[in-house]
């Protein structure tokens, strides 16, 4: 069970992690490929750019101790911004990359063009995906984006480990040991 | 024969009668077991572990101290964005930094027969359990004996 000031350090270094993963959402771009179809010509264009557009991934960082544990708690997505969607197998969707698009779409105000209605860009968008993957699985494959590598920098650690923590824990085992 | 958490007790009690003391408890159980009031403290002292045995001349404990406050829910965390009236969790953190050293040093002046101190380690607390602001301090004593 952590002590007051244990809490204290671990709720700081929380706050230090969300403040840096919600930079890295907003700003750090990520490597991706866009694919486009072109007199049957299969065209491969990449790109960079950051994850967060509808702003909802970066709302939903929280955090949470429980026991002596740290728990960071974003939407579930984050995990496909990280390592990629790859196609979709024969399971089939589950109707969540529908939903994100749609949010996506209108966040962004994108206005579809050629007489096809929203529904049908939609429908367009969320096909090309389930069908190739997304830009980061295009360009990534299944490897890390690098999202969240500059997120625990030595800094933060150093920080955090210099804020005693690291020393009390050292003593804690020594008393333990010593009786 | 008086332990160093009676002595700190009883020193902070002197210091300051609102002060809320806790001993030992996390700080979910420190927050149930106070009604605290806006502008009163919080002090929680955490376990002190403790490295030798009684009768040690080198017998050494580590201390943790959190002194904090209730920030306002509208408490910017930089004093330059705040409303007037209101107090700014960095201003918050200041204050309790002050108070804590202030006392801290009263403390050691009191018991200086009974301890001595090593040098004081602290930093400040923002918006912990989305309420408290303060200061955490740490110093490490050494248990002195009487000598024949």
């Amino acid at each position: 069970m952590l002590t007051a000031s244990q809490e204290i350090v671990i709720s700081y270094l929380a706050q230090q992690i969300i403040s840096k993963t919600g930079q890295a959402f907003v700003s750090k771009p990520i490597a991706r490929r866009s694919v486009r179809y072109e007199n049957g010509q299969r065209n491969t264009s990449d790109f960079s750019a950051p994850v967060n557009s509808t702003g909802s991934l970066l709302k939903s960082l929280r955090f949470e101790i429980v026991g002596t544990t740290l728990v960071i708690y974003a939407n579930d997505y984050v995990h496909y911004l990280v390592y990629g969607r790859g196609p979709t197998g024969t399971t089939g969707g589950n109707g969540s990359v529908k939903n994100e698009i749609l949010q996506w779409i209108k966040a962004k105000g994108i206005r579809p063009t050629d007489e096809i209605t929203e529904n049908q860009l939609l429908f367009l968008i969320t096909r090309k995906i389930h069908r190739e993957g997304s830009s980061i699985y295009l360009k990534n494959g299944h490897n890390d984006s690098g999202l969240l590598s500059s997120v625990l920098t030595n800094e933060l650690q150093d920080d955090f480990n210099g804020k005693f923590t690291a020393q009390i824990v050292k003593e804690l085992n020594e008393s333990f040991d010593a009786n | 024969m008086t332990t160093i958490v009676d002595d700190i007790r009883s020193s902070l009690t002197q210091y300051n009668q609102d002060i809320e003391f806790s001993h030992g408890r996390p700080l979910d159980t420190a927050l149930s077991a106070v009604k605290l009031k806006i502008n009163n403290y919080l002090v929680c002292l955490d376990t002190i572990p403790v490295n030798g045995t009684l009768g040690d001349r080198n017998r050494t404990g580590s201390v943790a101290i959190s002194w904090l406050k209730l920030d306002k829910p509208d408490s910017h965390a930089d004093k330059a964005l705040n409303q007037a009236s209101v107090q700014s969790m960095e201003e918050i953190a200041q204050e309790c930094d002050k108070e804590c050293m202030t006392w801290a040093n009263t403390f050691a002046d009191t018991y200086s027969n009974k301890y001595s101190f090593g040098p004081y380690n602290g930093f400040p607390a923002y918006r912990v359990k989305n309420m408290l602001t303060g200061f955490v301090i740490t110093f490490q004593v050494t248990y002195k004996f009487p000598t024949c």
